[in-house]
């Protein structure tokens, strides 16, 4: 049903690969985009994605929000590779600046999740081997977590404190120079 | 995050500093596993957190700077990404080797088997380490031509210690003529090769890889007082001391193959310091646009922002101080495999 990808014009002229999402939905994306993941672009070499790759551990929601970033992504790839060999040229420095910052907003906007999609998209990101995604999302869960108290990390994440109090103490002790 | 495997949790808590680690670290048993785990702190974040120069130590916080003051006997010769390479020249001279190679932030360290060139009185000694691409060290021992021959500073070969394979290797230079390297050469080490500002006539950085195969040579524009890594380039500082206006300008290696440098920002002592003082470059801060200076007989350390045009006092390093080295802590110990 969601077709990603099939209304671009550039391509129509490449080979397309679905996708198939554990509640069976059906994602058609160009191979430009699908190889953005790893494991995709291993089984494309292997040649086994005729009949659709079918991904038991990815919903059909995350998965659109995987196969976004990737699309978004894999023309910025393509961009890179046009405008290489003008990198000395004043005018496509300023174009690809205008890019990067494009890009750049572009993921911003798509970390505006709740938490637990922010997991499952942790947790496609590595399934599916996509470096950039992995570092964007492990990033953003590490930017808030960063600069608070063990008090607030369990609170925040439902852990439980199995430490005794004198493990604790000790550990503080050993420490107290990150709680100043 | 209960749903993440551990190895996930490690990827988040590798991007997080080291000082949210240590608080960290009483959250849970499997967290206090986690903050200690060789994966998390092998990739934590390495950011400047001060300068040490020799018989001092300056911080602006961050991991223990009780290592460096332990010993006035031990003078630090070089520092690259978290490690020292340190010389107990007043050690007497029978007893152990003479340099070290220390972690001040796990406090571990290891000797370097000596070597007959050591005997120079201050001989080229300079570090190699970049934990995002290997935990083995180098270290480049600069061999000059024996001095009766009196072929002055120029470079015979570098001795080569690598910490995989516990010994030094001995690399004849090809730098040729264009090779005049001293002890008090600036150093930067990027792109897995030593640089070393040259003091030849023509205007150049000389370069040797970690395995001493590949010797080459960049061309600059000036003759720089300094050379540092910043902002994933090559960066380079330039006083102008034949003008008495003392302009400071900064250069990036733009294009690394190609030789091209281009000139980011100049601005002259006056423009500075709202007087037309004389000062010294120390460097360049590794993530943001401030250059690291020193002024007056009493050696003020400062910094001054190119974006803002601000300048900051850091510390007063006294009037014997000379070379800084930049430390940004490193918190594994797997460049080590068994040392002290």
């Amino acid at each position: 049903m969601a077709s990603a990808g099939s209304g671009d014009e550039k391509a129509a002229a490449a080979a397309m690969i679905t996708l198939i999402s554990s509640d069976n939905e059906k994602f058609e994306v160009t191979e430009a985009t699908a190889t953005l993941s790893q494991t995709i672009r291993h089984m494309i070499e292997d040649g086994c994605t005729d009949g659709g790759v079918p991904l038991p551990n990815v919903t059909s929601k995350i998965l659109a929000r995987v196969i976004e970033y990737c699309k978004k992504h894999a023309t910025a790839a393509a961009g890179e590779e046009g405008s290489s060999s003008s990198f000395s040229d004043a005018a496509f420095l300023e174009v690809d600046r205008a890019f990067l910052e494009e890009l750049e907003e572009f993921d911003d906007a798509f970390l505006e999740v709740d938490r637990a999609t922010l997991f499952d998209l942790i947790l496609a990101a590595n399934y599916l081997d996509i470096k950039g995604l992995l570092n964007l999302t492990c990033q953003k869960v590490a930017d808030s977590v960063k600069g608070k108290t063990p008090e607030q990390i369990r609170e925040m994440y439902n852990i439980v404190n199995d430490l005794t109090p004198e493990e604790e103490a000790e550990i503080r002790r050993e420490t107290q120079w990150a709680f100043e | 995050m209960s749903r993440l495997p551990d190895d996930l949790i490690a990827e988040i808590l590798a991007r997080v500093p080291y000082r949210s680690l240590c608080r960290f670290k009483c959250v849970s048993r499997s967290w206090l596993a986690l903050c200690s785990d060789d994966r998390v702190l092998s990739k934590c974040p390495q950011t400047l957190s001060g300068f040490f120069y020799n018989d001092h130590v300056f911080y602006d916080g961050g991991a223990i700077p009780r290592f460096a003051r332990t010993s006035r006997a031990m003078y630090v010769v070089d520092s690259c990404n978290g490690l020292l390479v340190c010389d107990r020249r007043n050690m007497r001279a029978h007893v152990g080797s003479r340099y070290i190679v220390c972690n001040p932030a796990t406090e571990k360290w290891i000797e370097l088997p000596n070597l007959e060139p050591m005997k120079r009185l201050r001989p080229a000694i300079r570090l190699g380490f970049d934990p995002a691409v290997s935990p083995h060290f180098r270290v480049f021992f600069v061999v000059h031509a024996p001095d009766d021959l009196h072929m002055g500073d120029e470079v015979m070969g570098v001795q080569i210690y690598s910490s995989e394979t516990r010994g030094w290797t001995y690399r004849q230079s090809e730098w040729g003529d264009e090779g005049i390297v001293r002890d008090d050469s600036r150093s930067a080490f990027f792109n897995g090769a030593l640089h070393l500002t040259s003091l030849d006539s023509l205007f150049s950085i000389v370069t040797v890889d970690t395995d001493g195969k590949t010797w080459s040579k960049i061309t600059t524009p000036r003759n720089f007082d300094c050379i540092g890594v910043s902002q994933g380039h090559l960066y380079a500082l330039h006083r102008d001391s034949e003008r008495n206006d003392y302009r400071l300008s900064v250069w990036a290696l733009e294009d690394y193959d190609k030789h091209k440098w281009i000139l980011k920002h100049t601005v002259t002592a006056l423009e500075m310091f709202g007087t037309r003082k004389f000062y010294i470059v120390h460097g360049t801060h590794p993530e943001h646009s401030s250059i690291f200076l020193t002024m007056g007989a009493c050696r003020d350390f400062l910094s001054y922002n190119a974006d803002d045009r601000e300048v900051h006092t850091i510390d007063t390093l006294g009037p014997d101080s000379t070379r800084t080295y930049p430390y940004m802590p490193y918190f594994s110990n797997n460049w080590l495999a068994d040392g002290h």
